[in-house]
């Protein structure tokens, strides 16, 4: 891992099993450059950890939308556990849902948040990044027609 | 070859049988690799399995000189990557084929760039398949180089504050 000397400094990447996951991973494909690395992950489903293990610790929240009041509960209430426990400098995420509420969580205890909508949203931001417009310190879309809707929301290209 | 893809997360049995009824009238004549996903139809005149192997997935798809698929990201963004035409059917919410219609969507944005041929519906297709042996995609510039720079200033600056 290159600190180069800002250990100090605790980053964390996180998506949603599926889509959001094979953007995360082409971002990650380019993080070299970056003067930190991720120290740990979060994603949605235990068959994706499984995949991220390599590069490191890697926690699960699990699936919820906007649909299942009571599963964003349990993932609020895992997400909490792990900010407090891991209290992240960082928090880059490609989404979707319950990345933001733990974004969101994140931000309550001092974390800045990248948002990177997924390509997948071409004519508006995605629910969960709508969500992510209250809290985002750099918030990136894939398509130019989004940024052009929302003052924060920033294009420079496409993952895919 | 041609390699049908559907995904395997919801049934779309429709591509399938506008795919069939294509062979039956001759507007297909090249072998197909089928992988078909929940739906339960298995076709008559081609070869499918319910699901295949990531490994055995990325064969068939390199292997293909065209993709019939329906209108998923990660389909359409592997095709683009491999410079394979494909022909897209986008899943719809009213046959319970996705809970939304944002596949069709990607397929009207993917169509109107040129990375993709898009059938709305099996007329459409019949119409489509033929055009898409002379289908010569338009190269997608993704440019993941650049959001991870973006990021890069954003942690930069982090680093200097603290």
């Amino acid at each position: 891992m290159k600190s180069k000397g800002c250990k100090s400094l605790k980053l964390c990447a996180g998506a949603s099993a599926g889509g959001h996951m094979n953007q995360l991973l082409k971002l990650l494909e380019h993080s070299d450059l970056w003067p930190i690395q991720p120290a740990f992950y979060v994603t949605t489903l235990q068959a994706v950890a499984e995949k991220l293990e390599e590069r490191g610790p890697v926690y699960v929240i699990g699936e919820c939308n906007r649909h299942h009041p009571w599963k964003a509960l349990k993932t609020l209430c895992r997400s909490f556990r792990i900010v407090l426990k891991e209290r992240p400098d960082a928090v880059i995420t490609t989404g979707s849902m319950p990345l933001a509420l733990f974004c969101g969580l994140a931000k309550l205890c001092g974390a800045k948040v990248v948002w990177i909508d997924s390509i997948a949203n071409m004519k508006k931001l995605s629910v969960s990044g709508r969500l992510a417009l209250h809290f985002a310190d750099l918030l990136l879309t894939q398509w130019p027609e989004v940024a052009e809707r929302y003052n924060k929301a920033k294009y420079v290209g496409a993952l895919l | 070859m041609i390699f049908v893809t559907v995904g395997t997360s919801f049934p779309f049995d429709r591509l399938i049988y506008a795919v069939e009824a294509a062979v039956r009238r001759g507007l297909i004549t090249e072998e197909i690799t089928a992988q078909v996903g929940i739906g339960g139809y298995r076709p008559k005149v081609f070869t499918a399995v319910e699901s295949l192997d990531k490994k055995e997935y990325d064969r068939c798809f390199e292997k293909a000189d065209y993709i019939v698929a329906h209108a998923g990201m990660g389909t359409i963004s592997m095709a683009c990557q491999l410079q394979k035409p494909i022909l897209v059917m986008p899943r719809q919410k009213c046959y319970r084929e996705l809970v939304n219609d944002h596949q069709m969507e990607t397929a009207h944005k993917f169509e109107a760039l040129g990375h993709v041929l898009a059938a709305y519906d099996e007329e459409d297709l019949f119409v489509k398949i033929s055009r898409l042996k002379s289908f010569v995609p338009v190269q997608r510039k993704s440019q993941p180089e650049k959001l991870a720079e973006c990021v890069h200033l954003f942690l930069l600056d982090m680093v200097k504050e603290k």
